[in-house]
Order: structure tokens, then C-alpha cells, then sequence
């Protein structure tokens, strides 16, 4: 998938910002720049990618909200663009940021309209409505206003609402944006458990991959507009330079350790970072005893979110 | 006056009735990136536009404010209920409606070039044609005059159809200009 914006650069001096409204001045951006991607049916895959890598992008373009510049993008035996009131009929499209519910109206009133709108049979809707309402606890907020609703509240009723046709294709664009653990927990539950009830695929963006990990098999780092990895998470973190985490608990001094990376010493423990291919774990601690008193050690794999800070911070350097 | 009151009232309540959620205020949808979220819905985007702002119960009631105020005026007036003149008011008052619609927009354009500063232009243009397009705009001459029947339509809102409906204005084909 190829997609270019062109932008309006804007004047910095008033005279420059006349003299653009008659010699408008653009300048290219390369949204994606040949992302080739297969998901299969059932997956669950996460899509990310450091801010502006991409990844709404191609969310837009699997639901037919954008046309690429050129490639083919099929999604369900469709083309989303050419076909799509029988795309859309058939997905659940879901933006975290913007809310598809009557903004002045109860959420009540919202899912009657997609009943009517998206031509839902009344017993398909009632059936679909009850495992949304106890999946989600929609049953609180049923008859507040849009408006009215907090940010998890809005979230899990615009989830709800994406999913009432059940969709065989649902399509989450930062669905956890802003919510707290709780609501953030629900919303993942729910996806996992409507992929493993129905085969749904589902591709999500998120920022956050801690939760994701538990969710998607398989993770797709996009960057400048390109896949640059594609696989199961456990591959990521096998990622050269991923390492794993080492905790010492000293007397309070704390060790030079030569083959690990000092990261920060937190409630009187020492944490490095290190890659087991290159030193071992008991070479660590022996290292470490013949300085200080090691009086506990822990070991365990770094987060998902700081192996791929680790990547953003290399592409980015790269 | 009060018939020039009753018929702003009115053309202000129809867009409340019928272009609600945002469909009269599309810089709003500009400027937030959501006018292609309206193409999640597996129906034609104009038969989406047609349709979702219609709240006919919601913005129903103060519409029924503004009929009564006008049929007040006119039983006040003598004026003549006959099939041409009911015909022109009507084709007037929808004209008048799409008049400030398509004002709106126009101005709305402004979102994709400023789409912050932007969002909420529709709304002023909106403010902006009701409140002068409630009063008459009779004393105002020369380049405001004209400005204010071209570039920005107040006087099409209500003032130059109300004079040629009731007869106040000079051009007997007066009626025909807001359409």
C-alpha cells in the first residue's frame, strides 16, 4: 500500500503568508510508502509504530475511509473503496479519538439508529445487544448522553457500537487511548473474547503493547511508512540488543558491572540490562560479588513497551 | 416587523429541524478530520447527509414558535392567502434556508486550510446571519447594502423576501431574488 498527502506549507512572515494564498507552496508526505500485508482470517494482529509512522494510515485504508495511491488492498473478497456500503456492512471500525455515538442524544438512541440505518434484523440486534451490554456494561450508561460519558465510558459504548452488526473484520485505531487499567482491561477482554467466540480478525493500533502482548499473535512494527518487522511478539524481543533485566539488591553499593548496562537504582536495587548471548547470568553475579554484597538478585525480560522504545530510539538515531 | 421576526425565527428552527449534528456545521467535521468517518456506513455519503441532521421532534417545538409568529403577522397584515402568494412564500423561506446552509458552507472551507482555528467558523457564520438577518436592513446603503445581499446574504435570510411578500418593496418580482 502506497499513500501520499500533499501539504500546504504556510508562510512564517505575514508577506510570505499572502504571497502563498495566490503561490501555494506543497510539500510531499509519504503516509506509507509500500506496506504489504496478509492477515489471516481469525488473527489478531497490533499494529505500531512510533506517532506519525503510519499506522491510522493503513487502519483508513483496510476500511475504505482513503483509496491508496496505488496497490490493491482487499479486505473480506472487497476492494473497500470500490465496494464499500458491502465492506462496511461486514466491519467494525473503531477510532479511539472520535467518537461515532449521537453526541447530544442517550447512547440508546445511537444504537437504534444503526439498527434502523445498517438494516439489522430486530432479533439479530436484541441477541447481539445483550452480549455487548454484559460484555461491556453498557447497562449504566444506556440512557446518558454521549456527552455526559467519561472517556472509558465512551470508549467501551463506541466498541459496543462498531461491533453491534457483528463484524466478521473489526478495526481499532488506539481503542485504549486514555482509559484507565480497568476500562482498558474490559476493552481488551472483549476483543479476545469475541475472537475466540466467533473468529473475528482484528487489527489494532495502540501505544499500549504491554496490554496488546496479552491479545495480538502477531505484531506489526511499521516506520516511515514501512514494515520493518513482522511477526509474533516473542520474536520481537529475541531482537538483538532486546536483552533481558537484571535486579541486585546490595548493601547499597553498587556494582560496575562490565558486561551489563547500568539502567537506574530504584528502593535501595540496582537494575541492568543485558544480553544473554554475550554474558551470562552467573557471570553477572560473579562479577557483581566480588564487589558489593549482593544481598537478592531477580532477572527477568525487559517490558514490551521499553523493547520497542529501544527500536523507535534506534530508528530514530539510524 | 414581527412578520420579518417570525420569518427569521422560522428559517432558523428549519435548519435546526433538518440539518442538526453537525450537518449545518461541517467545519466542525473539518476541522476534528471526521467528514470521511461518514463513510463507515454502508449508505450512499448523500443519502448520509440528507438524513442525519432530521430531528424534526427535538427542534420541532421552537419551529412552531416561529409559525406562530408569522401567521400572527399576517392575519395582522390582510395578507392574501392565495395559492401564488403561498407558493412564493414557501419557495422563499426554502430558498432563505439554503441560502444560510450554503453560506455556511462556504465559510466552512476555511477548516481544511486552518483546521483549529477553523472549527467553529461555521458556527459564527451562523450566529452572524441570524442576528442580522432578524433586524431590517432598510437604512443600509451603498457597498454594505450590496455586501450584505451578495458576499454575506443576511438580507436574503428574511429582510428582501419579507418586503416583497408583504408588498413593501418597489420590484414587484422582489420575491424572486432569494430563490
Amino acid at each position: 500500500m502506497w499513500k501520499s498527502y500533499l501539504q500546504r506549507e504556510r508562510g512564517s512572515t505575514p508577506s510570505e503568508v499572502v504571497a502563498r494564498l495566490f503561490r501555494p507552496r506543497f510539500r510531499t508526505i509519504d503516509a506509507l510508502r509500500g506496506i504489504d500485508l496478509t492477515i489471516g482470517h481469525g488473527e489478531v494482529v497490533a499494529l505500531a509504530g512510533p506517532n506519525g509512522a503510519g499506522k491510522s494510515t493503513a487502519v483508513k485504508l483496510l476500511s475504505g475511509l482513503l483509496a491508496p495511491d496505488h496497490a490493491t488492498v482487499r479486505a473480506l473478497g472487497c476492494d473497500p473503496v470500490r465496494d464499500r456500503m458491502r465492506f462496511v456492512a461486514r466491519t467494525g471500525v473503531c477510532f479511539g479519538q472520535r467518537t461515532e455515538l449521537w453526541w447530544d442524544h442517550p447512547v440508546a438512541s445511537s444504537f437504534d439508529w444503526k439498527r434502523v440505518v445498517w438494516n439489522i434484523e430486530r432479533q439479530d440486534y436484541d441477541r447481539s445487544l445483550a452480549v455487548l451490554t454484559e460484555l461491556l456494561g453498557l447497562a449504566d450508561i444506556w440512557r446518558t448522553p454521549a456527552r455526559e460519558l467519561s472517556l472509558g465510558q465512551k470508549m467501551r459504548a463506541d466498541l459496543a457500537f462498531a461491533l453491534l452488526p457483528e463484524p466478521e473484520l473489526v478495526l481499532l485505531d488506539e481503542p485504549t487511548l486514555g482509559l484507565d487499567v480497568l476500562a482498558k482491561r474490559q476493552v481488551l477482554e472483549f476483543c479476545q473474547a469475541i475472537n475466540e467466540a466467533r473468529g473475528v480478525t482484528i487489527a489494532v493500533t495502540s501505544h499500549d503493547l504491554t496490554d496488546l502482548e496479552a491479545l495480538a499473535s502477531r505484531i506489526v512494527m511499521v516506520h516511515k511508512g514501512e514494515v520493518a518487522f513482522d511477526g509474533p511478539f516473542s520474536e520481537l524481543r529475541a531482537t538483538p540488543g532486546t536483552g533481558r533485566r537484571l535486579r541486585i539488591r546490595t548493601d547499597g553499593l553498587r556494582p560496575v558491572l562490565a558486561g551489563a548496562r547500568f539502567l537506574e537504582t530504584r528502593d535501595g536495587a540496582h537494575e541492568f540490562s543485558h544480553d544473554p548471548s554475550v554474558t551470562s547470568l552467573p557471570e553477572l553475579l560473579a562479577e557483581a560479588e566480588a564487589q558489593v554484597a549482593v544481598l537478592d538478585m531477580e532477572t527477568h525480560r525487559p517490558p514490551i513497551d521499553d523493547v520497542i522504545a529501544g527500536l523507535y530510539e534506534r530508528w530514530r538515531t539510524t | 416587523m414581527l412578520f420579518l421576526v417570525g420569518c427569521s425565527t422560522t428559517v432558523e428552527r428549519i435548519l435546526s429541524a433538518a440539518f442538526t449534528h453537525n450537518v449545518s456545521h461541517i467545519s466542525r467535521r473539518i476541522g476534528r478530520g471526521q467528514f470521511d468517518h461518514l463513510l463507515v456506513h454502508p449508505q450512499p455519503l448523500w443519502l448520509t447527509l440528507a438524513t442525519e441532521g432530521f430531528a424534526p421532534i427535538s427542534g420541532g417545538f421552537a419551529l412552531v414558535t416561529g409559525i406562530a409568529i408569522m401567521s400572527w403577522a399576517w392575519t395582522g397584515l390582510g395578507l392574501p392567502l392565495t395559492l401564488a402568494w403561498t407558493g412564493a412564500f414557501a419557495v422563499n423561506l426554502l430558498s432563505s434556508v439554503c441560502v444560510v446552509l450554503a453560506t455556511m458552507f462556504l465559510w466552512s472551507v476555511v477548516a481544511f486550510w486552518a483546521p483549529v482555528a477553523g472549527e467553529e467558523i461555521s458556527m459564527n457564520v451562523h450566529d452572524a446571519l441570524g442576528s442580522l438577518g432578524t433586524f431590517p436592513l432598510d437604512g443600509i446603503g451603498g457597498a454594505m447594502g450590496v455586501g450584505l445581499v451578495t458576499v454575506f446574504p443576511a438580507g436574503l435570510v428574511a429582510w428582501m423576501p419579507v418586503r416583497a411578500l408583504v408588498g413593501v418593496s418597489a420590484e414587484p418580482w422582489g420575491f424572486l431574488l432569494t430563490p
